[in-house]
C-alpha cells in the first residue's frame, strides 16, 4: 500500500498562509546574544573569507 | 561539517538608490549562475545609516514573487550558494570599510500544504549562521545572533564600542522594518 508523504508544512505544524498575522518588533524585544566563534583546533578547517 | 565550497562568481549588475526616505539609503545588485542547478541568483545587498549591508538572495526566476525569499527550490548546490552569497562580504569591505553585514534567515513558505513556517529560529536561519561561522571570522567582526528573529549581524570590530553600535543597528532595523518578521 502506497503511503503519500505528508508535506512538511503540517508535518512541522506549520501556520496556514492565511492566518499569518502580522509581527511588529520595537529594539527593546531585540535583544542579540553576542557569541565567540570557535576556532578549530584541528587542521582541517577552511580559510575563512574574511579574519 | 565543513564547509569545502569555493562558490561562484558574482557579477556586478547596478546600484539602486532607495527613494522611499528611509534609512535604507540604496541597493547594490549582484547575479551568478549555478551550473548545478542550472539557476540564475539574483543577490541584493541594501546599504542603510549606520553603515551596514543587509544581504539576501533569491532565484531570479522567482523575482516577481511576494515569496521569493521563501520558496524552496530543491535543486540543491546550497553550500556554492551559500558560499557565493558570502564572498560578498569582503567585496564590500573593500569598497565600505569599516561596515558591518546582517542577514535573516527567511521563512519557509510550503506550497503543498499552504503554511508559513514560524519566524523564530527558521531553518534558514540554523544553516545560515553555521555557514558564516566558518566563512567569517572573529577578527574583523562580532557576531551576534537574534533566533527570536532569525536574525544574523556582523559588527565590524572598528566601532569603538561595540554594544552601543549593535543597539544603534537594531534601533535602525527595527524602526524601518517594523514588520521584518512577516513573510
Amino acid at each position: 500500500m502506497n503511503k503519500s508523504k505528508v508535506a512538511k508544512g503540517d508535518r512541522l505544524n506549520w501556520t496556514p498562509i492565511k492566518e499569518v498575522k502580522p509581527v511588529s518588533i520595537n529594539v527593546k524585544s531585540v535583544k542579540g546574544e553576542r557569541i565567540e566563534v570557535k576556532k578549530s583546533s584541528s587542521g582541517n578547517v577552511r580559510k575563512p573569507l574574511v579574519p | 561539517m565543513i564547509v569545502q565550497s569555493e562558490g561562484y562568481e558574482l557579477t556586478f549588475v547596478q546600484k539602486r538608490p532607495c527613494k522611499d526616505k528611509s534609512k535604507h539609503l540604496f541597493t547594490l545588485i549582484y547575479k551568478f549562475k549555478s551550473p548545478k542547478t542550472g539557476l540564475v541568483y539574483v543577490v541584493l545587498a541594501d546599504y542603510h545609516e549606520e553603515h551596514v549591508f543587509v544581504i539576501k538572495f533569491y532565484a531570479k526566476r522567482h523575482r516577481k514573487s511576494d515569496f521569493k525569499y521563501s520558496k524552496i527550490i530543491n535543486r540543491g548546490d546550497l553550500s556554492n550558494i551559500l558560499v557565493t552569497n558570502a564572498s560578498l562580504i569582503p567585496q564590500l569591505l573593500e569598497n565600505y570599510p569599516g561596515c558591518s553585514f546582517g542577514f535573516i534567515g527567511s521563512r519557509t513558505f510550503d506550497k503543498k500544504s499552504g503554511k508559513v513556517e514560524q519566524y523564530q529560529f527558521t531553518q534558514r536561519y540554523r544553516i545560515y549562521k553555521e555557514f558564516v561561522r566558518q566563512l567569517i571570522g572573529d577578527e574583523t567582526f562580532v557576531h551576534y545572533q537574534y533566533n527570536e528573529f532569525s536574525a544574523y549581524l556582523l559588527i565590524n570590530r572598528k566601532h569603538k564600542d561595540i554594544v552601543k553600535a549593535e543597539r544603534a543597528i537594531a534601533k535602525m532595523f527595527t524602526e524601518t522594518y517594523n514588520n521584518l518578521p512577516d513573510i
